[in-house]
């Protein structure tokens, strides 16, 4: 009788050694080393390139705004050779990376998509020039200007579109919420960031580096 | 117990152990090797995943292959129906540029359904390649995969699939930064505050929890923006005339309506004017003619077209270069902007053609 029990036990414990054996454990969080599909986070994504990256990039490609302005004279697409990248190779969106120094005119928080316009230092054509303060951002030109990310990297337009989000995220809470906004008018500015074309004659920048003199 | 027993267990523990790592050698190459998704999705069995992790290397090893089609000189376009005059358009455009260029056209727009059955066909008649706006994103990986298999190119315009690298090229409308800046027009319209309602395209499409998606990125981040109803309408504009009526009897002080197309909104729109109410703002996506002539009618504000020709076009030449020269020379995955209309734009936009002034 009692051989029989232990005969069971024995059994039942190469049952279980088959299935644990058999079954890999895996962590949350770290199915897509089995499955391939990494779990998505744009946050961390963007958080980890932001200063070893997306900064580093941005600012060697930047052209100095009233350089830039110049040298369009009122054809912003002009220089898209130049200085530009379109969304889709030689068409679409066209975004330009700039970096430039003026003098905060008015900080405009009427709406949720708020500004500063300035008025840019050895400059004076007619363009209005604005830069996003938040909390609601505009396209997501920041995104579109980067070369080391592309749209191709993600699982669909709903993933890249994240990034752009967690982009101004990190744009408000960075680069924004420093500074303070409320006292920001006449003082000197310096900035880095990147805007599309939409019109001619309103260049509205999304800050990725503000600093105020 | 006797010595006989006493074997009889021996031998049984003995096939265990066995049992147990042979089932555990079987497991492990497919799990380490398993980064094909369509291994994981297609099989049932371990068995079943090894063998489809093994077509998934072949598959890897085809995408440096180049396929130079079934033999004829067929261009298949498979496209939903053409009831939706946006599938009509992108279906027109992409036989106008594969006849221009010389190719034979079949086109089909049956039922999203029938979509593998079509591609049964294009590989029965040798197809050259085949140009699908594709009815989902992870049931049509299958059936392009298939037409790899039989040396037939796929490219896919307007809609995505979840998967790279089966496909020669996706070129997708980007519904989400359309969505997006349609949204952010309809907020301004509205001055950031009031109430209003959504119309939801068919649940079963991705584009429509792509766009409700984008839209409320932008429309949430305002607090004084209340949707009191949300609501499907399966991108229809009778239901949507429907649905708006009833929405209107319980919400007659409604500001603003958003619509995941344009069929809906132009159906909004009628609702809203035969209940004698002015003044709301009615935004929907996809740039139809039918919108058109709403948003200079003043009825409703805006919309975001998706360059239907424009994708179809690009699709053709990408597949004649690719027939060609054994390369597109461009990403598999490609974005098209969607061109943001409003009554100031409006009239370069003609049959899913923006003409710049």
């Amino acid at each position: 009788m009692n051989k029989h029990v232990i005969i069971i036990m024995i059994a039942l414990l190469f049952i279980a050694t088959i299935f644990t054996g058999c079954v890999k454990v895996v962590k949350i969080g770290q199915e897509g080393e089995l499955t391939g599909e990494l779990t998505f986070n744009a946050g961390d994504d963007v958080a980890k390139i932001w200063e070893s990256q997306v900064i580093p990039e941005l600012s060697e490609k930047a052209v100095e705004l009233n350089v830039f302005l110049t040298e369009a004279n009122g054809d912003l697409e002009s220089l898209a050779d130049k200085y530009g990248k379109y969304s889709m190779g030689t068409c679409g969106e066209l975004c330009y990376v700039v970096q430039g120094t003026g003098t905060v005119k008015e900080v405009n928080q009427e709406k949720k998509a708020g500004f500063l316009e300035v008025t840019l230092d050895d400059y004076s054509g007619p363009e209005i020039i604005k830069l996003q303060i938040g909390t609601v951002y505009k396209g997501s030109a920041v995104r579109d200007s980067l070369d080391f990310i592309k749209y191709e990297d993600y699982k669909n337009q709903v993933e890249w579109a994240a990034v752009s989000q967690s982009i101004h995220d990190t744009i408000q809470k960075d680069v924004i919420e420093p500074l303070d906004l409320d006292s920001l008018t006449g003082n000197t500015i310096e900035f880095l960031g990147c805007f599309s074309v939409s019109k001619d004659d309103e260049i509205l920048i999304t800050p990725i580096q503000l600093m105020v003199r | 117990m006797s010595k006989l027993q006493k074997l009889l267990v021996c031998v049984m523990a003995i096939i265990m152990v066995g049992t147990m790592l042979v089932g555990c050698g079987n497991d492990n190459p497919s799990g380490s090797a398993g980064t094909q998704e369509t291994s994981s999705e297609t099989s049932g069995t371990t068995e079943d995943t090894a063998e489809t992790t093994e077509s998934g290397d072949e598959d890897d090893e085809a995408t440096e292959k180049v396929l130079t089609g079934g033999g004829s000189n067929i261009i298949y376009i498979i496209t939903p129906s053409h009831s939706n005059p946006f599938f009509k358009a992108e279906a027109e455009a992409a036989s106008a540029k594969a006849k221009e260029l010389g190719y034979e056209v079949k086109a089909h727009d049956d039922d999203a359904t029938k979509q593998s059955e079509l591609f049964e066909n294009a590989i029965a008649d040798k197809a050259a390649a085949i140009i699908c706006d594709n009815a989902g994103a992870d049931a049509t990986v299958a059936a392009v995969q298939k037409a790899r298999d039989n040396n037939i190119p796929t490219f896919l315009i307007d809609r995505e699939i979840n998967e790279s690298g089966v496909a020669i090229s996706q070129i997708v409308a980007d519904n989400y930064q359309g969505a997006k800046g349609i949204a952010e027009v309809f907020v301004e319209a509205m001055d950031e505050e009031g109430k209003y309602a959504e119309l939801l395209g068919r649940e079963s499409d991705t584009n429509a929890g792509v766009r409700s998606s984008a839209f409320h990125e932008v429309i949430d981040q305002y607090p004084d923006m209340e949707m009191v109803a949300q609501q499907t309408a399966n991108w229809e504009q009778t239901e949507a005339y429907e649905k708006m009526e009833t929405i209107l009897q319980s919400h007659p002080d409604i500001k603003g309506v958003v619509c995941g197309n344009d069929t809906m909104a132009v159906g909004a729109a009628a609702a809203i004017e035969a209940a004698g109410l002015e003044d709301i703002v009615i935004v929907g996506v996809d740039g139809s003619d039918e919108a058109a002539a709403e948003i200079k009618a003043g009825r409703m504000t805006g919309t975001a077209l998706q360059q239907a020709a424009l994708i179809a076009e690009m699709a053709v030449e990408q597949a004649h270069d690719y027939l060609t020269n054994g390369t597109t020379g461009l990403d598999e995955k490609q974005l098209v902007d969607c061109i943001i209309i409003t009554k100031d734009n409006v009239d370069n936009l003609k049959t899913f053609v923006y003409t710049e002034e």
